[in-house]
C-alpha cells in the first residue's frame, strides 16, 4: 500500500496531481513514458507495473534488440513477483535493466518507457518487497488500459500512426507508407500539400535541429504513387444494400464517404458546385494544390463506389426528409464554411463595384468566373484565406497588391511559409493596421481609410490585442476590396431542409459526441460544425461520423469511441515538452524543398513547390526519432 | 569538418556517418544489422558509440557525423551495452552451433566471443518458436536462431524489390515471416544477408562447414550477364554457391538459378558419353563413330538439299571459344549463315 497520492511526471514531484476522467470515469493511476501518478493510493503498484509492462512488450515494434528481448525480461518478472515467485535480486535486476534498455534502445519505446521502473522501485521499494516475502496479487480492483501515442500523432487531428509512415519511408517501402495513411485518411495527397501541419509543431526533432517535414513525406508517398499509378487496393466488406446521403463533396464529406463505402454502403453525395472538393477545390488555390491531385484521389474513392451527383444544392434542391423517402437511411450533412464575415465599417456595401469577399474572391478564380479587375487590390485578414488572395491577385495580374492586418507578423495566424512567401513574390504588408472605412465613388471601390494600431494586453485568446493609435488615419487607394477575416457557415438552408436540426449561436450544426444532430438519423461534421477550421480536421470528422453511422445502422446504439476518450487523457499528459532535455546530437538540417523563384511563380497557377526525391525522403524520413510513448492507467469499474 | 574519435583528431567530409568515417581511420566497431548495400537503420544497437556531451550513446552506422563531434568507441560502458545486447540475444537461442551450417562463419558467434560473453543471467518464460513454411522451399527459416537484423527483409526489399518478408508480431515474438510468399522469386538474397543461421539452404544433401570447404571462384554459366559466384566445393563436389560482395560485377546478387542450380553438375542424370538412336533404343557409343554419323548426315543432307536446310543451334552455356568455332564451322563448313544459340532472347 502506499499512503498518499503523488505524481512524479516530466521530473517534477507533485503531492496532489490533478485527478483525470477517462471518459465519465476517474483514473486511479497513470504510469507512462515520463513518469507515474497516483490518485488513488489503494492502486496496487505491482499490478500497474506488471500492466504497463506487458504494454511495452506489445508495442515494442521486434526491431532493436534491447527493448525486443529487455522489456519481456522485465515483463517477466513482474510476472514472477505477481505470482509470488520473485527473488530477492528481481529489483536489482529492474532498475539495471530498465536504465540500460533506455540507454540502448533504438527509439522511444525502449528508451522513454522502462525508465519510470526505477522511480518506482526506488521510492516504494518496500511494495515490492511485500510480494517478494509473500504477499500475493488478488482480483484486479481497477481495469487497465493501455495506449501508444506520439507527440506528432496526438497532435494530429485524426491522429495518423506519423512514425510508422515515416520509417516505412525510411525503409524505402513506399507502398506501406501510404497504405498506412489510407487507413484513416484518402486523401494523402491533398493533405500533404496544403496541411497546416499541428504535427510538425510538436515534432520532438525540434529539440535537436529542425522538425521532420512530415507534410512534405505525405505528399511524396502520394505522388510516388500517383506516378506509379499504383495506389492502394482498399477492400470492401460485401455489400449491405443499405444508401447513406452525404451532403457536400468537401473533405469531411469525402473521408466519410470512403469510409462508408468500405464498410459496404451504398453511398451518394450530393454536390452543390460541379466538382468534388469543397473548400478545397474552390476555397484553396491552384498554385497550392493542383487541381489534378484533388480529382485523382476523389477518383480512387469513386472507384470503391461512390456517387458523387454534382448541381444540386441541399435545401433548394432536396432535403432531408426527400433523402428518406428516397429510401436513404443515413445522412451526413459536411456543409463547410463558404460565407464570410464582414468588416463591418462605415461604408461598406456589398454591392460596391470591387468589393469581394475572400472566399468568393478564390471560388471566382477556382471556378473560371470573372472577377473584379483592377491594378491595386487590399486584403483585410491575416489568415491564410487573406495569404490565399493576395497570392491570387499576383497571378490574376494585380501589380500592387496590399494586405491589411490590425496585429503584427508574429501573431498572423497564417501559415509562417505561406506569409514569408507571399513577400517574397512582392505582397506589400500593412502590419498593425485597422480598416476604418471604405471609400467609394460612383458606386465603385476607390480606397481603404485604415489606421494604425498598437498592441495592448493579451485578450482572450493569448494574443495582444490591437489598440487604434488616436490621429493616424490613412488611406490606401485601390480598385478593389476583399475581406478575408473570417468565415461562416452558411446553414439557413439546414433550418428548413432538416426537421428538428438546432443551430448554435456561432451559427454552426449542434452535434453531440458521436457526431448526430438533434435530428435522428442525421449527422455532421467538418467546419460546419465547428466553425471555419483546418482540412485535416474536417477529414477527422468525416472518419470518426462514418464510423459513428455504422454503429447507428448496424447496432443501432452510439457510443463514444475508446479513440476518442483517450485523446482527452492523453492530452492532459502533455506528450510534447519543448524543454525537454537533449540527449542525443542533432545537427541535422531538414532536407531542402525547390520552390520556383518569385518572379516566376506568381505568373501562374503551377504548383511551384517541388516534392522530395527519393534520396530526400529518406534523409528526411531517416531523421524521425521515432518517438512513441506507451502509457498504462487504471480507472474506476463502473 | 572535424571530429574526434578516441582520441584521433580526423578531418571528414559531410554527410559521412560515423561507422563509414572511423572504417576509413581503421578504427573497430562491431556491426550486426549493417549492410554495406542496405540504408543503415541502427536496429541492432552492437554499433553505439558515446558522443561527448550526451546522455545517450547513438548508433555509428546511421548518425552522421556532425562537425566538433567527440566519440568515443570503446568506453567499459559501450562494451557492457554491446554485451548486455548479446546477452539479449542469447536467451533462448539454441546453442546447437554444433550442427548450425553457419557455425564458424556466424557474426553472432564472432561476436560473443569478441566480447566474451560467458554468462547469460536472464531468462524469458516462452516456449520455442515453431518452423513455418518459407516463401521458397529451397530455405529453411530457424526462427529461434534469428537475431532479427532484418537484413533479410532489407535485402528483398531494397535490392531484390520484392518486398516478400517483414516482421510480424510484436516484443520478443517478433519473428520474420513472409508476408508476400508469392512474390517471391526464389534468388536467395535474403539467404546470402543472412548473418547467422536462421537461414539455411535446403537444396544440397552434402553440408559442409567453412574449414571443411574451398571456395572457387567461378562465373555463373547459365546466362549472358556473367555473374560473379564462389562454388564451395567438398570432395570436389559442389555442396553451396555462396558471392564475394566485392566480386564481379553483381557485387554478390545471383538468381536462383545461379544459387541454387548446381544440382546438375554433380547429377547422376548427366550425359557423359555420346549416344546414338538404333532402332528406338539410344545406344551408347564411342566418340568417333558418333562423329563419323554425324558428319556423313550431315553431309548427306547437304548434298541432297542444299546448305541452307541446315540450321545450327550453340549453347549460351558453351565458351565463347567454342560458340565461335561452331558458327565457324556452320558458315564455312556447311554453308549456310544459319546459325544461333540459346540465349538470344
Amino acid at each position: 500500500m502506499i499512503d498518499k497520492t503523488f505524481a512524479f511526471w516530466n521530473n517534477k514531484y507533485d503531492e496532489n496531481p490533478k485527478p483525470l476522467k477517462y471518459g465519465e470515469k476517474n483514473v486511479k493511476a497513470v504510469i507512462g513514458w515520463d513518469g507515474i501518478e497516483v490518485f488513488d493510493p489503494s492502486i496496487d503498484l505491482i499490478e500497474l507495473c506488471l500492466e504497463y509492462s506487458r504494454a511495452i512488450q506489445n508495442y515494442s515494434c521486434g526491431q532493436c534488440i534491447p527493448c525486443r528481448v529487455g522489456t519481456r525480461v522485465i515483463r517477466d518478472i513482474f510476472e514472477g513477483i505477481y505470482k509470488g515467485e520473485g527473488k530477492s535480486d528481481d529489483l536489482d535486476n529492474i532498475v539495471l535493466l530498465s536504465e540500460n534498455i533506455s540507454l540502448s534502445s533504438m527509439c522511444e519505446i525502449g528508451q522513454s518507457s522502462p525508465r519510470v521502473f526505477k522511480y518506482i522501485i526506488e521510492q516504494h521499494k518496500d511494495v515490492f518487497l511485500d510480494y517478494i516475502n509473500g504477499k500475493r496479487g488478488t482480483a484486479k480492483a481497477f481495469e487497465y488500459k493501455s495506449a501508444m501515442t506520439a507527440p506528432c500523432m496526438q497532435a494530429c487531428p485524426i491522429h495518423l500512426d506519423i512514425p510508422k509512415y515515416v520509417e516505412n519511408i525510411k525503409f524505402g517501402r513506399y507502398e506501406d507508407s501510404l497504405e498506412t495513411i489510407c487507413e484513416k485518411l484518402p486523401l494523402p495527397g491533398v493533405v500533404g500539400r496544403v496541411c497546416v501541419r499541428p504535427c510538425e509543431f510538436n515534432c520532438r526533432r525540434t529539440l535537436l535541429d529542425e522538425p521532420i517535414q512530415i507534410k512534405h513525406l505525405k505528399r511524396f508517398v502520394a505522388d510516388f504513387a500517383l506516378e506509379r499509378d499504383y495506389w492502394p487496393k482498399f477492400e470492401c466488406k460485401p455489400k449491405k444494400n443499405i444508401k447513406v446521403a452525404i451532403i457536400g463533396a468537401g473533405p469531411a464529406g469525402l473521408t466519410a464517404s470512403f469510409f462508408l463505402a468500405k464498410e459496404g454502403y451504398d453511398v451518394t453525395i450530393f454536390e452543390t458546385l460541379s466538382e468534388p472538393g469543397g473548400m478545397a477545390a474552390v476555397g484553396i488555390p491552384d498554385y497550392r494544390l493542383p487541381r489534378e491531385i484533388l480529382r485523382g484521389e476523389v477518383s480512387e474513392i469513386e472507384k470503391l463506389g461512390v456517387k458523387i451527383v454534382y448541381n444540386k444544392t441541399f435545401g433548394i434542391d432536396f432535403t432531408v426528409e426527400d433523402l428518406e423517402n428516397d429510401g436513404y437511411r443515413a445522412v451526413f450533412v459536411g456543409l463547410g464554411c463558404h460565407c464570410h464575415k464582414k468588416l463591418d465599417i462605415e461604408g461598406e456595401d456589398q454591392n460596391l463595384q470591387g468589393y469581394i469577399p475572400g472566399v468568393y474572391f478564390l471560388r471566382y478564380i477556382n471556378t473560371g468566373q470573372e472577377i473584379p479587375k483592377g491594378k491595386k487590390i487590399v486584403v483585410v485578414g491575416g489568415g491564410n484565406v487573406a495569404m490565399d488572395c493576395v497570392r491570387s491577385a499576383l497571378r490574376m495580374g494585380f501589380e500592387d497588391v496590399n494586405i491589411v492586418y490590425r496585429r503584427s507578423k508574429a501573431e498572423m495566424p497564417a501559415d509562417f511559409v505561406e506569409v514569408m512567401e507571399a513577400e517574397e513574390e512582392g505582397v506589400k504588408f500593412h502590419m498593425l493596421t485597422a480598416p476604418k472605412r471604405v471609400i467609394s465613388k460612383d458606386g465603385k471601390v476607390v480606397g481603404l481609410e485604415c489606421i494604425k494600431m498598437q498592441l495592448g494586453e493579451p485578450d482572450a485568446s493569448g494574443r495582444r490585442s490591437p489598440v487604434p493609435v488616436p490621429g493616424s488615419e490613412f488611406i490606401i487607394e485601390t480598385d478593389v476590396l476583399v475581406p478575408a477575416i473570417g468565415q461562416e457557415a452558411d446553414i439557413s438552408c439546414c433550418v428548413t431542409a432538416i426537421n428538428g436540426v438546432e443551430i448554435t449561436k456561432k451559427q454552426t450544426i449542434l452535434v453531440d459526441e458521436n457526431f448526430m444532430s438533434t435530428r435522428v438519423g442525421v449527422f455532421a461534421g467538418g467546419d460546419c460544425v465547428i466553425g471555419a477550421d483546418v482540412l485535416i480536421r474536417a477529414c477527422a470528422h468525416g472518419r470518426l461520423a462514418a464510423m459513428k453511422i455504422n454503429d447507428y445502422l448496424t447496432k443501432g446504439k452510439l457510443e463514444v469511441y475508446d479513440e476518442q476518450l483517450l485523446e482527452k487523457v492523453i492530452a492532459e499528459l502533455k506528450p510534447f515538452d519543448i524543454k525537454e532535455k537533449k540527449r542525443v546530437p542533432g545537427g541535422l538540417k531538414r532536407a531542402h524543398i525547390k520552390h520556383d523563384p518569385p518572379e516566376v511563380r506568381k505568373t501562374n497557377f503551377n504548383e511551384y513547390t517541388k516534392g522530395f526525391t527519393k534520396e530526400e525522403a529518406i534523409y528526411e524520413a531517416s531523421r524521425c526519432l521515432r518517438c512513441y510513448r506507451v502509457v498504462t492507467f487504471a480507472y474506476d469499474k463502473q | 569538418m572535424q571530429i574526434v574519435i578516441d582520441g584521433k583528431n580526423i578531418t571528414a567530409d559531410h554527410g559521412l556517418t560515423i561507422l563509414e568515417i572511423a572504417k576509413k581511420e581503421g578504427i573497430h566497431i562491431p556491426t550486426l544489422c549493417f549492410m554495406e548495400k542496405l540504408l543503415p537503420i541502427g536496429s541492432c544497437r552492437m554499433c553505439v558509440v558515446e558522443v561527448e556531451g550526451y546522455e545517450n550513446p547513438v548508433t555509428a552506422c546511421n548518425t552522421p557525423a556532425v562537425d566538433g563531434m567527440v566519440i568515443r568507441t570503446n568506453t567499459e560502458k559501450i562494451r557492457n551495452m554491446r554485451k548486455d545486447i548479446l546477452r539479449f540475444l542469447l536467451i533462448n537461442h539454441p546453442l546447437d552451433c554444433p550442427i548450425c551450417d553457419k557455425g564458424g562463419e556466424c557474426l553472432l558467434q564472432d561476436l560473443v566471443y569478441e566480447y566474451n560473453v560467458d554468462v547469460q543471467p536472464y531468462t524469458i518464460k516462452a516456449p520455442l518458436k515453431e518452423y513455418k513454411e518459407y516463401s521458397t522451399p529451397a530455405i529453411k527459416y530457424h526462427p529461434n536462431r534469428c537475431v532479427m537484423c532484418s537484413r533479410c527483409i532489407r535485402t528483398c526489399r531494397e535490392v531484390v524489390g520484392r518486398n516478400v518478408l517483414d516482421i510480424v508480431g510484436n516484443g520478443f515474438d517478433a519473428r520474420v515471416e513472409p508476408v508476400n510468399p508469392d512474390r517471391c522469386i526464389a534468388c536467395g538474397e535474403c539467404l546470402s544477408a543472412c548473418p547467422v543461421g536462421a537461414l539455411t539452404e535446403t537444396v544440397s544433401p552434402t553440408k559442409g562447414r567453412i574449414w571443411q570447404i574451398k571456395r572457387v571462384p567461378t562465373v555463373c554459366a547459365y546466362c549472358g550477364v556473367g555473374c560473379s559466384l564462389e562454388l564451395n566445393v567438398l570432395d570436389n563436389k559442389i555442396i553451396k554457391v555462396t558471392t564475394d560482395v566485392n566480386a564481379g560485377m553483381n557485387k554478390g546478387v545471383l538468381c536462383a538459378k545461379g544459387r541454387f542450380g548446381y544440382e546438375f553438375v554433380n547429377s547422376p542424370e548427366r550425359l557423359t558419353k555420346p549416344l546414338i538412336r538404333k532402332g528406338n533404343e539410344l545406344v551408347e557409343t564411342t566418340w568417333d563413330e558418333a562423329l563419323s554419323f554425324v558428319a556423313s548426315k550431315l553431309t548427306e543432307i547437304k548434298n541432297k538439299y542444299g546448305s541452307d536446310s541446315i540450321a545450327g543451334l550453340a549453347s549460351a552455356r558453351c565458351t565463347n571459344e567454342d560458340n565461335y568455332l561452331f558458327q565457324k564451322f556452320i558458315r564455312a563448313v556447311i554453308g549456310t549463315n544459319n546459325v544461333d544459340h540459346c540465349a538470344r532472347l
